[in-house]
């Protein structure tokens, strides 16, 4: 850690203003401390949109941007370069949205030796115009969002007499306040509960680039040789065999064209990139050696990478099939359910369901997540439980696509999913239990509790914004200001006289001693039944009970 | 079943969906991916490509409903200096996504097909 962090000079020296070393070690800096929260990161993403994952799609872009810069004195010099590899490795979404970024920060320094913190504004500025010309409607709460006002907050820095670490500490604190605001401005991510991954993401980046001007550590290790990983299995298919190689050839006035053609032509999967003074090679060969031997006639060799890939699959294959995501199936019929809420999905998983498929009211699963679901399992034959109304249609339309035998249950409830899942029979066939859970969920009352969003007249009766309401079995029965008044209706039309179990899972809004003091109070007026209390989780709803 | 891909059958009657319908979704869709900055008619055969206005956004998108697919080609103009191929194919899922959401119905291809680049290296000051 002490090898992290510079001497009281240096640091003094880079609080002032940077060359290009210095720039291109602070990007390093800022790839390493992204990387390392990449996966941080990940869990952000709750867009159902397969945007691959935001952290590492990110921190690839990052990574590939500063790994083959090398090392010059001019800061516009590096800031072109680091552009140029972005540009040509951005992934993702949230990728190509950070090469726009790098982008617009290479025009503010073109022609600058040093940045200091006026000019860092400036870069930022332009970085964030950049970003914004390239779609035509920004949405506001995502990573766009974030770089706009992170340049706002530098530039009301960044007085005449700011130093660039002054500068740059504005800039991280406008980041993070920024992503802090994100769930304001996009309802989808205020209904999830976090922050936007892509914003959190460039947070991250000026959070790293402060840190190596304080000279603070930046712990990592693990996380970079799991990337490498990640980058084997995406550019090698199982047909690939002979030798991975991969080099930097460098020199002067490199005739590109001619090189990557001939190249080219030596192997397989060739992706060479590069202009005439770097160059980037990785192709597929039997023979590494004539590979080198044509380009070192052009100049200097650097990072020379052999792989034998039928090797490095077969390593690959074996760490794979010890991930824990690989369920060993209980019965010869596979369960997949759709549930919302950390207590829900807890719930399933401990019910051994094969898979559980994250989505529900305010954000439903595609058809195609469904069926990636269904795919998955080992099993040929598949129970797919909805668990939500608007889902059953996705859910159907999933089953008759899929090559398996799927049927699908229309639980309509998260916790109609519950019994239908616990009637599972694991000796039983597809058919008999299919049947089963169909039975076992008729005979369960689901009453659910949330707010009304806006006036409306639902099911005949008239509803106004903010007030409570109680939807039994998916029906609207109670509307009222006062929440008790609507558990009281509910409770009296669940026919709890004729109920053995009623329990209470209770939503992301709730506490757990709310919730107990309302167990109390059932169990007070009807002794009769045993409640139980279970921690649902659940968005939007902050009370769902059911009665069996 | 022998109804078409954009039709279903419900217990209250059949649900059809207009190809027009589908265009509007996916041309919002388009709209809102990063690194395209407009669209160009599907419908134009000679070489200039002409960006269309927001609201005639849907005519850069082609809709095909055969016996048992959906289709739906795209005609874009992408920024100059982004990695092209990424931006289409996160276009390509975001309308996928997008349109099966809105319809609940599988779509079998997304076809984007670049008609022009445009370069905004305007500097601010």
């Amino acid at each position: 850690m002490s090898k992290d962090r510079h001497s009281a000079s240096t640091t003094d020296q880079l609080a002032n203003g940077w060359d290009g070393t210095q720039l291109l070690a602070a990007l390093v800096a800022a790839s390493r401390w992204l990387s390392q929260h990449a996966e941080a990161v990940n869990a952000l993403n709750v867009f159902p949109v397969p945007d691959g994952d935001t952290g590492t799609n990110m921190s690839l872009t990052l990574s590939g941007a500063v790994q083959d810069v090398t090392p010059d004195p001019s800061c516009g010099t590096v800031a072109e370069r680091v552009k140029y590899w972005a540009t040509m490795r951005g992934r993702g979404n949230s990728g190509i949205i950070l090469s726009q970024v790098l982008r617009g920060f290479a025009q503010a320094l073109a022609g600058h030796d040093r940045m200091d913190g006026q000019l860092l504004a400036e870069a930022l500025t332009q970085a964030s115009a950049t970003a914004y010309q390239a779609v035509m409607k920004p949405v506001e709460g995502t990573m766009l969002t974030v770089i706009r006002e992170t340049s706002e907050a530098a530039r009301a820095a960044a007085g005449p007499d700011a130093s660039l670490v002054a500068v740059l500490e504005a800039a991280v604190h406008g980041a993070q306040a920024s992503v802090q605001r994100t769930p304001e401005l996009l309802t989808m991510l205020r209904d999830a509960g976090v922050v936007d991954s892509g914003g959190q993401g460039l947070a991250l980046i000026f959070e790293g680039m402060l840190r190596y001007a304080r000279g603070e550590s930046l712990e990592v290790e693990q996380a970079a040789e799991q990337s490498t990983a990640i980058a084997f299995t995406d550019i090698h298919g199982p047909d690939d065999f002979g030798y991975c190689t991969n080099f930097v050839l460098q020199g002067k006035q490199l005739p590109f064209d001619t090189i990557r053609s001939e190249l080219a032509a030596m192997g397989q999967s060739a992706v060479i990139v590069g202009d005439a003074d770097l160059i980037k090679v990785h192709i597929h060969v039997l023979r590494p050696g004539d590979v080198l031997n044509y380009a070192v006639d052009f100049g200097a060799l650097t990072n020379i990478e052999i792989t034998n890939m039928d090797l490095q699959r077969e390593a690959l294959h074996e760490q794979t099939t010890h991930e824990p995501e690989v369920v060993q199936p209980v019965a010869d019929v596979g369960v997949v359910a759709v549930a919302s809420g950390a207590g829900f999905v807890a719930l399933f998983r401990s019910m051994n369901v094969d898979a559980v498929v994250t989505g529900g009211q305010s954000m439903n699963p595609s058809t195609e997540d469904l069926l990636q679901a269904i795919e998955r399992l080992p099993q040929q034959e598949v129970i797919v439980l909805p668990n939500n109304s608007n889902i059953v249609m996705a859910a159907r339309q999933a089953a008759s696509l899929s090559s398996k035998q799927v049927r699908v249950v229309p639980t309509k409830t998260l916790p109609q999913g519950v019994v239908a899942r616990l009637s599972f029979n694991y000796q039983a066939g597809l058919e008999e239990n299919a049947a089963a859970m169909q039975e076992a969920v008729g005979q369960i009352r689901t009453a659910e509790i949330t707010t009304a969003v806006r006036d409306a007249t639902v099911d005949g009766r008239q509803v106004s914004a903010g007030q409570t309401i109680g939807l039994l079995d998916g029906v609207l029965v109670s509307a009222a200001d006062q929440q008790t008044a609507v558990i009281e209706e509910l409770l009296e039309q669940m026919e709890l006289d004729t109920r053995e179990i009623v329990t209470v899972y209770y939503g992301q809004s709730v506490e757990l001693s709310q919730a107990e003091a309302l167990a109390e109070h059932i169990q007070a007026h009807y002794p009769d039944v045993e409640v139980e209390v279970q921690h649902g989780g659940q968005p939007l709803y902050d009370y769902i009970l059911s009665a069996e | 079943m022998s109804e078409q891909p954009n039709q279903r059958l419900m217990p209250m009657g059949k649900i059809e969906v207009a190809p027009r319908a589908i265009a509007t979704i996916a041309a919002q869709a388009v709209g809102q991916s990063y690194g395209v900055v407009g669209m160009a008619p599907s419908s134009l055969a000679q070489g200039v490509a002409m960006v269309l206005r927001q609201a005639d956004a849907h005519k850069g998108v082609a809709v095909r409903i055969s016996d048992t697919t959906i289709t739906i080609d795209l005609y874009v103009i992408l920024e100059y200096g982004t990695r092209l191929a990424e931006v289409a194919r996160n276009v390509q899922e975001n309308v996928r996504y997008a349109v099966e959401q809105a319809i609940g119905m599988p779509v079998a291809q997304v076809n984007v097909r670049i008609q022009g680049l445009r370069s905004n290296d305007a500097v601010v000051k």
